[in-house]
This record gives structure tokens, C-alpha cells and sequence, in this order.
């Protein structure tokens, strides 16, 4: 019965993963059953690869390190498996190593939530490859040499070897003994890249062995040199943002980009890569000579690597907004566009992007989410320098016209709706906007209702009334300056110089009453603040009736400040069956997802695990500014699966530490009666822990509750158990600041 | 003034500012202390080396008293306490009679029963009732002497050499008997400072350790009527037939000083 359902749980969890479509795109997530590399412990992991070591280099701490670093890694519920992309890559790297089946055994092939570009491998056989590489990859030949350059750095054993080097160099061993630090630093860095080279031959004769085109190792290489641009490189459209109703002036964009300026042979020193012009030479040396047995970009199938790197791109976008990139996303948005036109999640992305950037500039916070344009090159340079250059007026108005317009286009789609009243209510308060400004006609009927006032208005009359005039200095220079302005309107039109934001609101102004919604918005915001202003009693609890707790951290440190591994992984799954369990007094019920608890059909939970981490980060990064988070519609789902709205973080630190003598021990010794006390007291390892725990309200996008305290008591479960009670209790009876 | 004020305000607002949990939830919790005042002291008896009579002054490493306590948590890191104290009790330490030549060889019992009204205040991150804690009690109580032969004093010898660390042997070379302590009481009062911490056990229970000093005490018996702060600093006292109650009051002072202490807790 147990393996029914857990076939039915894989088909179904298989069957939704496969079943990506991209109008709808839910963010990428794992199917199937978890793999061992995830359902075993680490301290597991760690005793039996330190028991199997025959390596008498390799110490304790290096399996301790780094099986305890991976794990947290993989736990992270941002690492894919049982989907298209690490299917897809699986395919590849099978093919790649048909000719060597029982390597192709050992190893597992992992895809990594991360707009990084990156792929690397671990002593243990497991290879990453991030979604931002896969979204830059041109054809599947090239991920074929970047699974055989990873697979070789682990045949070549180069993670133990290297740990192996910086033992040597701590400890100033061998080639190191007589060098200064810098020359030692000097040299491992030579000797990580000579591992590089070392791993780019052996990559070359494993991907030899495939039909894969030669060529494309040194477009890998060239893939790579350009990575940190956008995946595709095409002049920004200046009527992006245009509407029927919207139009930007195109002066308000530059007219070039800033030219790419990375070179093949750049400057390597202290790079742990040799630069890409020596890859290439050395590549063209390995190579020259070898008869290649094909030369196809694709094997298993370009229709799946198109889908496949569409699916990375679109994982890119969820990424970047979480991340609060709204530049670089407004740029992917506008590329993906190209091939996806009217795309719900491009669309929702686009929205998002735009009301990011309100809420950031409204915030006076803005820098925070928009590139430096100096720092930007290629094309999406145009982008960023529009962007960077927009008044608060004016991105809140391209950003309500635009979740307005969208709301409208997605009627029956409720995230769309909430994006375009939450705009709204930014409009009227967070923007200041002076809403006499924004007209009612477009810029063009504008102008041709000002043109038949002017016709019957003299304006050189009028400024000579003015000037006759009783008014003061002050008044008579505002005035004057206003006549001539309409003058100047009216003589020389100037499309460059008017304002756009003033007219893109224009027909939700005059057909919508727009300018009364949002003065009722402003004075319900105002009737509001003073209710708040007059409740006394803020300290209220939260009165929370279940509790989700996410993945509980726990970590224990000896005197030396190194981490207790073993024993913080104990600790942490002791301390999630203290959340657990059931506490008479509390009116609470507690649910928790915690990655060490993971079983293999709890994929789910693990995907959750990712999306309420990226939520959570978002969230905290927002801090004060009172907006939806870009995964709040993913959310909504698990608010729904779990019942509540209210996720619970939380972490104990553990330490040890011997007080340091100080004024007080002093004057204890002097006083001879003491210094007994004063001795104990300085030769004795003093415990402390600090608890933090913060509760994040998912309906609300807000942190409602935090609570850190140092303790001066050892973390005994008995203590903990205390101290998590103490935070539940806080949750629903006032405690803790919000 | 104004900043005093401020300062009352803001501690007030932080002792209060969050709710109390208690223990698991418990706010209420009935205690049991032993308190034990480590000493070198000696406990003088009549006793007998050889069929000879002989004064045995036994070694007491601690004086024993008992409490049952009623706490309750009424601030998340304050908790408050009233309670019962208990000691039986010995006449401690080297009492001579009428000058330095004879001195009290059989010390009789006496029951000590007080009050505590105790507060506690949880420090360093800790909260009502985990962890550590500084506090002060306030205490009140009498002391009886229970009915006996009298007090017996005499001259003795210097130590046996059949003496021990743990038991001092004298011979008696003479013995009379006093007045009668019988019914003779004595009243204390003070206030102590106590510090310590509390270890949460499971099932509602917690251990208590701690230490307390006394910060002022004064005395009061019915005998001579004297009234003040004690302030003795050496273990040996002289009484005569005037103010012989004073060895009650050395008693009690004696079992006031610096002590340990350790309970279990049990809320509810």
C-alpha cells in the first residue's frame, strides 16, 4: 500500500512537472521522489566517506566541510531534479559518457536555482549546473564540454586536491615554506588554475568521444567570457513601454548603448580561472591533431534544449524579481517578449517590475533596485540610464498605467487585480503626486484646446497687465514665467520637452474618475493613520491559530568558534520535534517543514521549502516599504495548503566562550576573599545562546513578529523547549516588536 | 527630576513590555528549599570518653533550614514569592558562661519558624522562571528553645588527644546547670540578596540553585529585650545569667549568614 501511493505520489508529482506551460509559468520545481544525496544525514555521509577514505591527506574537516556544505545546499529546496532541466542535462551527460558507464554511475547531475553562471562538482560525485547557465547556453554541444570539463575535475579528484594545497599553505609545508602570504596566495591561485586547464584537456578528450562539433568548445569558452550580460544582446525598443495611451517622448532614451568591453585576454592574476584566451590556446593545442567524429550541435534534441532554456529564462525572471533586479528583469521581459508576445507571466512579470520600482522610488530607496548605468554594458545599457533618469512621478504613472492596462486585459485574474489597486493606492499617497496635474485629454488634444485659447489670448498683454499689476515681486515672476512658457508652447511645440506623465493617465482621468478614487484613497489613508495614532494598546497578540515553522536553523559552537557540525544537526532535528509538539496551555497548532525530516516522497514540501525561502528574503529585504512580494501569488497557495498565513523563521546559535580578564576580575583578586570566584570564573567555558525567531504573515507580506534574546544557559533541550514555548506564547499574547 | 522619571517609566515599560509565558505556560508553582549554610562550626554535646563524662564538639560542614514557598510569575521576568521557613536548630559555637574559664558544653535544640516574602528579577535573556535570576526576600520570624535540663556549663580540659578533625574530645573537670532556656524566644527580621539560576526538568518541575547573603538583620528576644543590628564577627560569645537568651540570638545569627540553596519546583 505504501508503494501505491508513493508510485501515485511520483506519477502525479512527475505529471505536474512536466506539464509547464510557459503562458502560466508557476516557477521551476522538482518531481519524482527525493534522491538519497538529500534523505541522508549528513553526519551520515560524513562518517561513512570518512570511514571508506584511503587518502591520508584528507582529514576529518575535510569531510565534515563539505559534506555539511553541500547538504546545506541541496536542502535548500532551490536545487532541481526530476524536471526538464536536470532530466535534460541527465540526457546529455549520458550520452557524453556513454563510452564510460560505470563513471556515469557515480555521478548525479543537478540543476541550481541561481542567475549565476556557473557549474561546478563535488569530491562526491555531484555535479551543478545553475538555470543562469543554462539560460546562456546556445546550443546542447556546449553543455556537453561543460558536463565533461566538471565530470573530469572529479575524475581528476581537483576539490580533494585542492583542499589537500591549502592545508599545505596554511600550515606553510613544501613549496610554501619559505613564501610570504601573498606569494602563497599567488601560487594556489596558479595552481587552481593549472587544475582548470588540467580539467579542460581531460573535458576535451571525454567530449572527443561524442559527435558534438569541435568548435563549440571554444564557443563555450566565449559563452562564458560574456555571461554576465543578459542571454541575448538586442537594441532596447524605445516604444517598449508605449501604450495607446502612453506615450514616452524618445528623447527620453539615449541614442547608444555602452559598447561591451571584456576582451578574451583579460588580466587573470588572483583568478582561480585562467582568463579565456589561454582556455582557448590551450583548447586549440589539445585539439589540433584529433579527428573529431562529428559535428552536430545537437544530439538528443534541439527542440527540448529550446524548451528547456526557455524554462531557465523564465526561471530567471521569478529569480531576479525576488532578488529585486526590476531593471535586468524589465530587460529579459522585453527579450522574451520578442518570441512570447501577450505571456500572462511575462505580463505579470512586466507589472511587477514597473510597481518594484515605484514602491523602491516612492520609498526613497531606489538605488537599491536599479543598476548603476556606468556599470552596465550592451545594449540593455538604454534601459537602465531610462530608468535611472525617471522621476518618482513619472515611474508611477507608467507603472499604474501599466497594471491598470493589464488588469484589464486579465480580467478574471485576481493577482493582476491586486497589483493595479495596490498601484492605485501608491499613486494616491506614496507618489505625492499633485493631482491637478494630470490632465484629462491626450498631450495632442491638448495642445489643440491650448492652441485656441492662446489664438483668442494675448499673451504679451497679458504679462504687461501682470507687471502693472499690485501683485508682489515673487508673484509677478511665477506669473510671468508661466505666459511665457504657454508662448513657447505655442510658437515652437516641443514633443521632447513636455512631460509624458501628466497625459498617461489621461482617459482613466476623465472616463474613470480617477482623480476622485485616488483623493478618497488619500483621506481614508489619513482617517486611518489617526486611528492608529489614537490606539493605545498596540501590543496585541497576533492570535494565530496554526503556525507553520520553516525549517528551524540550529548551530553549535566549540570555544574555537568552529561549528559543532554533528551536533548541530542533532540539535537542529531535536529542536523541530520541540516546535512540534503539543503544548497544553497554548492555543496553537504548529506545523513545521524541516529539510532534515525530509522523507523521499516528500518532494513537495521540499519545492515549498525554496519558494517560502525566496519569499522570506524578499520580504526582509523590503523591510519597511508595504508592498506584494513577487512570489505573493505563490504564496497563496501554500497559505491554502498549509492553513495559515503565518510562517514562523527561526534559529538558535549556540556558543561557548571564556570570559576575558577584565576590571572587574581585577578588583576580585584584590579583594582576596574573592579571587577564588575570580579564577572559577575565568578558567570555566561559559555557555550562551541567542534564539531569534520572526513570523512573516503571508497575506500581508509583512514581518509581524520578532524575538531575539541572549541567553546565558546551555541550549539543553529542557532550556529550548522553554524558550520555544516562550516565542509561541509571545506570538499570540503581545510580545515581540513589530 | 524629569529624567528620573523617564528612567522609572522605561524600566517599567521593559519589565512589562512583554506577556509572561511562564514555564511551559505555568505562571503558579509550589517550591520546596533546602538551604544550607556551609561552616566549620562545632555542635556541643555531654558525652563520655572512658565512663568519664567529656564534652564532644562535633563538626557541622552545614546548617540545614527548609522552606515551602508559593510563587507566581507576575511580569515576564519577574516572580514573586511568600513562604514558610523552617530550622531545627542547635545552640552553635563556643558560648562561654560568666568570662572566659567555663563554658556551655551541652548546646540545646531550638526551633526557628519565619516568613519570606521573596522577589526575583531574570537576567541576561532570561525570563520568569528559566535562568538566571537576581532577587531579594525579606524575612521574618522567631526562634524557641525547646524544654530541656537547663544549660550546662563547666570547665574543661584542652583537647583529647583521642580528638579528631571531625570530633573534638574534652574532659569535664566541672558541671553546673543554668538557667532553663525552656520557652525563651527569639525574633529576627531582614532582608537578604540572593542570585541563582533555575533549570527547567520536564513534567512542570524545575531545579533551583542559588546563593544568598543577608544585607541587614536584626534581632529581638524576650528575655533581655534587646533590639538591633548583629553584627558579630568571631564565632565565640560570653553570656551570664543576665543575657543568656543572647546565645539563641548568636544561634540564629549563625544560621542567617551566607547560604546555599537548592529546590524543586513544581508548577502548575
Amino acid at each position: 500500500m505504501k508503494k501505491i501511493s508513493l508510485l501515485i505520489i511520483v506519477l502525479s508529482t512527475v505529471l505536474i512537472s512536466n506539464a509547464q506551460d510557459l503562458n502560466d509559468f508557476k516557477g521551476l520545481q522538482s518531481g519524482g521522489v527525493l534522491p538519497l544525496d538529500f534523505t541522508t544525514s549528513s553526519t551520515d555521509k560524513f562518517k561513512t566517506d570518512l570511514d571508506a577514505n584511503q587518502n591520508e591527506d584528507l582529514d576529518k574537516d575535510f569531510f565534515l566541510s563539505t559534506r555539511f556544505f553541500i547538504d546545506d545546499l541541496l536542502l535548500s529546496g532551490r536545487v532541481l531534479f526530476n524536471e526538464p532541466l536536470s532530466k535534460y542535462v541527465n540526457k546529455v551527460a549520458k550520452y557524453t559518457l556513454r563510452t564510460e558507464k560505470k563513471l556515469y554511475s557515480e555521478l548525479r547531475f543537478y540543476v541550481l536555482k541561481s542567475t549565476a553562471v556557473n557549474a561546478f562538482s563535488t569530491d562526491q560525485g555531484i555535479i551543478f549546473f545553475t538555470t543562469g547557465l543554462m539560460a546562456q547556453l546556445e546550443n546542447e554541444a556546449q553543455l556537453a564540454y561543460i558536463i565533461a570539463h566538471e565530470v573530469s575535475h572529479y575524475t581528476e579528484n581537483h576539490v580533494r586536491d585542492s583542499y589537500v594545497e591549502k592545508q599545505h599553505l596554511n600550515a606553510g609545508n613544501g613549496k610554501y615554506k619559505r613564501m610570504d602570504y601573498e606569494s602563497r596566495i599567488s601560487e594556489l591561485s596558479v595552481y587552481k588554475k593549472s587544475n582548470e586547464l588540467d580539467a579542460d584537456k581531460k573535458g576535451i578528450d571525454i567530449y572527443m568521444k561524442s559527435e558534438y562539433a569541435v568548435d563549440e568548445i571554444f564557443s563555450s569558452f566565449e559563452m562564458l567570457l560574456y555571461s554576465y550580460l543578459p542571454f541575448d544582446e538586442v537594441q532596447f525598443d524605445t516604444a517598449f513601454f508605449n501604450t495607446d495611451k502612453l506615450t514616452i517622448p524618445g528623447g527620453f532614451f539615449p541614442d547608444t548603448s555602452n559598447e561591451v568591453s571584456k576582451v578574451e585576454d583579460y588580466d587573470d592574476h588572483g583568478h582561480s580561472h585562467p582568463n579565456i584566451q589561454k582556455r582557448i590556446d590551450a583548447a586549440f593545442d589539445i585539439v589540433d591533431g584529433k579527428t573529431s567524429r562529428g559535428d552536430l550541435k545537437f544530439k538528443i534534441s534541439e527542440e527540448e534544449f529550446k524548451k528547456v532554456r526557455n524554462l531557465a529564462r523564465f526561471e530567471g525572471l521569478n529569480m531576479l524579481l525576488a532578488d529585486r533586479e526590476y531593471g535586468r528583469a524589465l530587460y529579459n521581459v522585453f527579450l522574451l517578449q520578442r518570441e512570447y508576445p501577450n505571456n500572462r507571466f511575462l505580463d505579470l512579470c512586466y507589472v511587477k517590475s514597473l510597481y518594484g520600482l515605484a514602491k523602491y522610488k516612492n520609498a526613497n530607496r531606489y538605488r537599491e533596485v536599479t543598476e548603476k548605468p556606468k556599470n552596465i554594458e550592451g545594449e540593455s545599457f538604454i534601459l537602465h540610464l531610462f530608468l535611472n533618469d525617471l522621476t518618482r512621478e513619472q515611474i508611477n504613472i507608467i507603472a499604474y498605467r501599466h497594471a491598470n492596462d493589464m488588469a484589464k486585459k486579465y480580467a478574471t485574474d485576481p493577482i493582476f487585480e491586486e497589483y493595479q489597486l495596490d498601484m492605485k493606492k501608491e499613486l494616491a499617497i506614496g507618489a505625492r503626486l499633485d493631482f491637478d496635474q494630470l490632465k484629462s485629454k491626450s498631450y495632442e488634444e491638448y495642445m489643440l484646446g491650448l492652441e485656441e485659447v492662446i489664438l483668442e489670448f494675448d499673451v504679451q498683454d497679458s504679462i504687461a497687465k501682470v507687471e502693472a499689476s499690485d501683485l508682489s515681486k515673487y508673484e509677478k515672476i511665477r506669473l510671468k514665467k508661466k505666459l511665457r512658457a504657454i508662448e513657447g508652447d505655442i510658437n515652437a511645440p516641443n514633443e521632447e520637452a513636455y512631460d509624458f506623465y501628466e497625459f498617461g493617465l489621461y482617459d482613466l482621468v476623465a472616463d474613470e474618475h480617477l482623480i476622485d478614487d485616488l483623493e478618497a484613497l488619500k483621506k481614508e489613508e489619513r482617517a486611518l493613520e489617526e486611528e492608529i495614532e489614537n490606539d493605545e494598546n498596540t501590543n496585541e497578540g497576533l492570535d494565530v491559530a496554526k503556525l507553520m515553522i520553516v525549517d528551524p536553523v540550529f548551530e553549535n559552537y566549540r570555544i574555537n568558534n568552529k561549528r559543532n557540525l554533528t551536533k548541530s544537526e542533532d540539535q537542529k532535528v531535536d529542536m523541530a520535534n520541540i516546535y512540534t509538539q503539543t503544548y497544553p496551555k497554548l492555543k496553537m497548532e504548529t506545523d513545521i517543514i524541516d529539510s532534515k525530516l525530509l522523507t523521499k516522497a516528500d518532494v513537495n514540501r521540499y519545492n515549498d521549502i525554496g519558494l517560502i525561502f525566496q519569499w522570506m528574503d524578499e520580504v526582509l529585504n523590503h523591510g519597511e516599504i508595504d508592498m506584494i512580494s513577487s512570489n505573493h501569488d505563490q504564496m497563496g497557495k501554500l497559505q491554502t495548503k498549509y492553513g495559515t498565513d503565518h510562517f514562523l523563521f527561526t534559529g538558535v546559535f549556540a556558543y561557548k566562550d571564556r570570559h576575558e580578564f577584565s576590571s572587574m576580575h581585577f578588583y576580585g583578586i584584590i579583594f582576596i576573599y574573592t579571587a577564588p570566584l575570580v579564577i572559577v570564573d575565568l578558567l570555566v567555558v561559559h555557555n550562551h545562546f541567542e534564539i531569534v525567531a520572526f513570523s512573516v504573515n503571508a497575506e500581508e507580506d509583512e514581518v509581524e513578529f520578532v524575538t531575539v534574546s541572549d541567553v546565558n544557559l546551555r541550549s539543553t533541550p529542557k532550556v529550548i523547549e522553554a524558550y520555544v514555548y516562550d516565542v509561541l506564547y509571545q506570538i499570540n499574547n503581545g510580545g515581540g516588536l513589530r | 527630576m524629569k529624567n528620573y522619571i523617564i528612567l522609572i517609566s522605561f524600566l517599567f515599560v521593559s519589565l512589562s513590555g512583554q506577556a509572561q509565558s511562564g514555564y511551559l505556560g505555568d505562571l503558579n508553582s509550589a517550591e520546596f528549599k533546602i538551604n544550607l549554610m556551609p561552616t566549620r562550626l562545632r555542635n556541643n554535646k555531654l558525652g563520655q570518653v572512658h565512663s568519664e563524662p567529656a564534652m564532644l564538639s562535633r563538626l557541622r560542614y552545614a546548617l540545614p533550614s527548609f522552606e515551602l514557598n508559593y510563587a507566581r510569575t507576575v511580569a515576564r521576568k519577574i516572580e514573586l514569592s511568600a513562604g514558610l521557613e523552617y530550622a531545627s536548630m542547635n545552640l552553635i559555637g563556643d558560648i562561654y558562661y560568666s568570662g572566659n574559664t567555663e563554658r556551655v558544653i551541652d548546646n540545646v535544640k531550638a526551633n526557628r519558624i519565619g516568613l519570606q516574602l521573596g522577589f526575583k528579577y531574570y537576567r541576561k535573556g532570561s525570563f520568569s522562571p528559566i535562568g538566571k535570576y537576581i532577587g531579594f526576600s525579606l524575612h521574618f520570624g522567631g526562634a524557641i528553645a525547646s524544654p530541656g535540663d537547663g544549660l550546662v556549663y563547666g570547665k574543661v580540659t584542652n583537647a583529647l588527644p583521642a580528638s579528631n578533625f571531625f570530633v573534638r574530645k574534652r574532659d569535664v573537670n566541672s558541671l553546673h546547670t543554668v538557667l532553663d532556656l525552656k520557652g525563651t524566644e527569639a525574633f529576627y527580621g531582614g532582608m537578604r540578596f540572593g542570585m541563582g539560576r533555575n533549570y527547567p526538568l520536564g513534567n512542570g518541575l524545575t531545579l533551583n540553585i542559588g546563593i544568598s547573603a543577608p544585607l541587614l538583620t536584626f534581632f529581638h528576644n524576650t528575655l533581655d529585650g534587646q533590639t538591633g543590628v548583629r553584627m558579630w564577627r568571631t564565632d565565640t560569645i560570653s553570656i551570664s545569667n543576665s543575657n543568656v537568651s543572647q546565645s539563641l540570638i548568636h544561634t540564629l545569627y549563625k544560621y542567617n549568614r551566607i547560604l546555599l540553596n537548592m529546590s524543586i519546583k513544581k508548577y502548575f
